[in-house]
């Protein structure tokens, strides 16, 4: 199984998207998904999304940058949390199992 | 009490880089979680500030070029580093008030909810640092006004603990406006820095409405930004700045090349080595919501307090972001402006996402907003680099006062406010 490349983006690449990526991480290793997750500044999206299997965004982000985007809003403010923490858990499942 | 300080100017005296991991790790036991754990949360803390300033050394050496330049040419000019929010955070979570601060604003935040005076749980801690950097800019101008070390640290943590609280007022008074606007139900804003973006763009888009024909403009840049979106990318950016300003400056080939692949440099590490101290954060900042939820029941209505990324997906926000940053630099040339913008550039976004709030989407509205909001920052940045160098001195992240650095979120209300009572008491 390949290494899934994870992008999380937040307004500075730092604090929010240090949330975000911590949850995700923890989810893939309870899933056994093996994923790379990369911290990054929402402005650099665009050009850098396309060598990642899948973005996540602290924000709602509704721009086409040609890989999938999903809103991890939840895991950050605790609302709906575990409804998103699963619905990640689909995200990654699907996307390694592509990968096979 | 006087055991107390001398104990808090102690642990002080041991440096951030060794107290905040103490700190943190205890921090990290009171909300129950393991020793280890924590232990290594701190020991993340610790590494984060030592790479910050690595990183500021980086930062400020790679600008020195371009410095000696102006500062040979005398007046005017960009004599003034830009450390961005990011530095200015690093530096006020290494004063002793990140220690005092955090136990003290959740506890006082629980109490206010369970009081029913505010309906805003704010347990983002990491940007409690915009509290206490009011605390510590205030502590230092007393302390240069020559204030004894104990009221001067109080009157600090005070000016801190009132700006949270009316922070709190701000949240519960923006949280239908903002879960709106932004699609973010549950939840509000305590960044005090986007109440001021927002004041000023409520002020802005008011005059708009009353000018005939400004009021009609309709601008779209979706054009622009499939061009050029790519450029966007801090690290070319950053690169592309470089080089201006070594044109401006005249700098010979070596230097150009030099100045403007070390400034990209410091751009992209930097937020690496801040997101070592985020790292550290986290399960703290996790283990205190958890611990404040189960604590409060489900009796309260709550609206959770975030930081302002949360609403930096604003499509409108998005799409202005690209364009502000060659007008950001263009507004750096205006009169007063001594602070050259580098590492704020990546943050634009923070400016365009709030500016379209009261824009209600219109294009022309959130870039005019954006532009005054950055020329009121750069132009307070500029004014107060001196103090803010100073405080860098003492928190130990630059040896020495000689380069001026200054950054976003310093011209937040409440520290320029401590900023002008020292220039009355003539502190600085």
């Amino acid at each position: 199984m390949r290494e899934l490349k994870v992008l999380v983006a937040c307004g500075g690449g730092i604090v929010t998207s240090t949330y975000v990526s911590s949850e995700i991480e923890e989810i893939a290793r309870k899933v056994n998904v093996k994923a790379h997750v990369t911290k990054t500044q929402l402005m650099n999206l665009p050009s850098v999304a396309k060598d990642y299997d899948v973005v996540f965004v602290a924000s709602k982000y509704h721009e086409e940058i040609g890989v999938p985007v999903y809103s991890a809003t939840g895991v950050v403010t605790g609302i709906n949390e575990d409804e998103e923490r699963e619905n990640i858990k689909k995200v990654l499942i699907e996307l390694s199992q592509k990968q096979d | 009490m006087a055991y107390i300080f001398s104990a808090i100017q102690y642990i002080m005296d041991l440096g951030a880089a060794i107290f905040l991991p103490i700190m943190i790790t205890i921090l990290g036991l009171v909300f129950g979680l393991k020793f280890f754990e924590s232990l290594r949360n701190g020991l993340r803390i610790g590494a984060g500030f030592l790479g910050i300033s690595i990183t500021l050394d980086l930062l400020i050496g790679g600008m020195s070029p371009a410095i000696e330049y102006y500062s040979a040419l005398g007046e005017g000019g960009f004599t003034v580093t830009d450390i961005g929010w990011q530095g200015i955070s690093a530096i006020a979570w290494s004063t002793s008030y990140a220690l005092i601060f955090v136990p003290i604003a959740l506890v006082l935040n629980f109490i206010l909810i369970r009081l029913r005076f505010t309906k805003t749980m704010d347990v983002d801690i990491w940007d409690y640092f915009h509290f206490f950097l009011g605390s510590s800019i205030c502590y230092y101008v007393l302390k240069l006004a020559g204030i004894a070390e104990v009221p001067a640290f109080v009157i600090g943590l005070l000016v801190g603990i009132a700006t949270f609280i009316v922070t709190l007022k701000l949240a519960d008074k923006l949280a239908p406006k903002w879960q709106e606007h932004y699609n973010l139900p549950g939840t509000t804003c305590c960044n005090f820095d986007a109440y001021y973006m927002w004041a000023i763009n409520w002020v802005v888009c008011k005059v708009i409405d009353k000018i005939p024909g400004l009021n009609k403009i309709n601008l779209n840049l979706k054009w622009l930004n499939d061009r050029f979106g790519a450029l966007g990318e801090t690290s070319v950016v950053t690169f592309i700045v470089g080089v201006l300003l070594s044109l401006l400056t005249r700098q010979n080939l070596t230097n150009t090349l030099t100045m403007s692949i070390t400034l990209s440099a410091a751009i992209v590490i930097m937020p690496k080595v801040i997101g070592l101290l985020m790292e550290g954060l986290v399960p703290v900042s996790n283990a205190a919501r958890k611990f404040f939820k189960k604590r409060l029941g489900d009796d309260y209505e709550i609206n959770i307090g975030m930081d302002q990324a949360l609403c930096l997906g604003d499509p409108v926000g998005i799409e202005c972001a690209a364009i502000m940053i060659p007008i950001a630099i263009a507004i750096s040339f205006l009169p007063g402006i001594t602070m050259f913008p580098l590492s704020g550039l990546g943050s634009l976004i923070y400016f365009t996402c709030a500016c379209s709030l009261f824009a209600k989407g219109d294009i022309f509205k959130t870039l005019l907003s954006t532009s005054f909001c950055i020329f009121y920052t750069y132009e307070i940045d500029s004014w107060m680099a001196p103090l803010i160098t100073q405080i860098g001195v003492q928190a130990g992240y630059i040896s020495d006062a000689s380069t001026l650095i200054s950054g976003a979120e310093v011209e937040e209300f409440h520290c320029v406010l401590v900023a002008l009572l020292g220039k009355i008491l003539r502190a600085w």
